[in-house]
């Protein structure tokens, strides 16, 4: 037999073992999903770490070219005034907001001076680096990861309300699952009635709140806060308005579709809530009661 | 060759699906760039490779996807082996004859996907997904397929220099 064909033999032997290997890998991870997951975990976060790299400069090179173009397409100056201007008024409504909370909130408790409210939150400011990997979550990628003390279920919001939840971790990335994504639920609360309720995503991308009280009194417009009961939000971000109203006579409870404030299309950075402290009493009074 | 080409596909192909396409998304759906190279992959070098990007490829996906599991891993494996079983089947594999199983096995892939993602939801939101979703994906891959098959064998890239032996 000449060398040549001996050399093919072996090398479709090795290709064949190659293929029977592989097989038996998918389905050993199809069929065993629990059991292998600690040994994929071993490879994940080596993999992820390299593969942080080029995305990281892909969205570098997109960030830029987005930049430039803007910049080039619209009056410089006008621009970048409009700019500050969309994020002044983004800021002071998300503090308006959170305001408008705390006086409900002292009011309803006055006459106890010995409450623990609203939050005092931590946070790490994080950059969207990518976004969906596939159709079928809807989620960004962020450039922190565990290295920066990002854990998995840790909430995510932006200047304007609530972005969503931490839901994958890798040492310098992390998966955000955003509010619109079906499999993403927070508690939530109608600001002004104080019914709550849970905000959940939709499959067609839509938010909508949940098991409100049949007796609630909404109204369109009514804008929808974290209600602090779940660990990952402090009380009282915001979250959206109410835009339509659905209220079956043989339903148990009340749903509404909610317009979020983030828009989620445009989200360029954000913060991951590390811990959603609260106040104490004589660090929130200054903030509630007007100095003169 | 053949691992310098497979290990600069795994570097690019989730980087760029997560940056760039995710702003190239006709319809709201945008293309599983993954899956167009496992499925080229396996028709150009057959199952073996095919198989084996699939399951490189898939993995990285799951690693930046919000979703649990192995799900990408498990369906771009066995569409990357599929791919090469059916191109051992043609006598001359054309960019026409890869239309209809890419498009296929794009739409098998996002069934198991679907089902995965949205354990608990109603099967009329779920059908409402595929009209919505799944067959314009599985349309947008197998134009994608198409073109770049196309393409490369304008180039001469597949009958002269892109066979299994220059990977060897």
């Amino acid at each position: 037999m000449s060398k040549s064909g001996l050399t093919g033999i072996v090398s479709s032997g090795v290709r064949r073992v190659f293929l029977v290997i592989l097989i038996a890998a998918v389905l050993v991870i199809l069929l065993l999903p629990r059991q292998t997951q600690g040994l994929l975990d071993g490879i994940s976060h080596p993999v992820a770490e390299i593969l942080a790299v080029p995305i990281q400069a892909l969205s570098s090179l997109d960030f830029s070219i987005r930049d430039t173009w803007n910049h080039y397409l619209a009056l410089q100056g006008v621009y970048e005034q409009n700019l500050q201007l969309q994020e002044e008024i983004d800021q002071l409504h998300a503090k308006m907001s959170q305001l408008q909370e705390q006086l409900i909130v002292s009011e309803q408790l006055s006459a106890l001076l010995n409450f623990q409210e609203d939050a005092l939150m931590e946070t790490v400011a994080a950059r969207v680096i990518g976004r969906n990997a596939t159709n079928w979550y809807r989620a960004i990628i962020i450039d922190k990861g565990s290295e920066d003390g990002i854990s998995n279920e840790m909430g995510v919001v932006a200047a304007t309300g609530v972005v969503g939840r931490v839901v994958n971790v890798n040492p310098s990335t992390a998966i955000v699952l955003l509010l619109t994504d079906p499999n993403i639920a927070i508690a939530g609360m109608i600001q002004r009635s104080r019914d709550e309720g849970i905000v959940q995503g939709t499959t067609q991308g839509l938010v909508r709140m949940k098991y409100l009280p049949p007796l609630s009194t909404i109204e369109m417009g009514d804008v929808v806060v974290t209600s602090g009961l779940t660990g990952d939000y402090p009380r009282g971000l915001p979250i959206g308005h109410i835009r339509q109203l659905e209220t079956g006579d043989a339903e148990l409870f009340q749903s509404a579709d909610i317009q979020p404030l983030v828009d989620f299309s445009k989200l360029e950075g954000v913060l991951v809530v590390t811990s959603s402290g609260q106040l104490q009493d004589s660090e929130l009074l200054p903030m509630i009661v007007p100095s003169r | 060759m053949y691992s310098v080409f497979y290990v600069s596909l795994l570097l690019v192909l989730v980087p760029i699906q997560v940056t760039v396409l995710a702003r190239l998304s006709p319809w709201g759906v945008q293309p599983d760039l993954c899956l167009v190279a496992t499925c080229l992959v396996g028709f150009l070098f057959g199952k073996s490779r095919g198989l084996g990007l699939g399951v490189g490829v898939g993995f990285i996906q799951d690693l930046f996807s919000g979703g649990a599991g192995m799900v990408n891993l498990i369906t771009k494996g066995i569409a990357g082996l599929c791919s090469g079983m059916f191109a051992k089947t043609l006598s001359n594999t054309t960019a026409q004859a890869i239309f209809l199983p890419t498009f296929l096995l794009s739409c098998a892939s996002g069934v198991i996907s679907l089902i995965s993602a949205r354990p608990h939801t109603d099967w009329l939101l779920l059908i409402q997904e595929l009209r919505t979703i799944l067959l314009p994906q599985g349309l947008l891959d197998a134009l994608l397929a198409f073109g770049v098959y196309w393409m490369l064998s304008k180039l001469n890239c597949v009958d002269s220099g892109i066979d299994s032996s220059s990977f060897r």
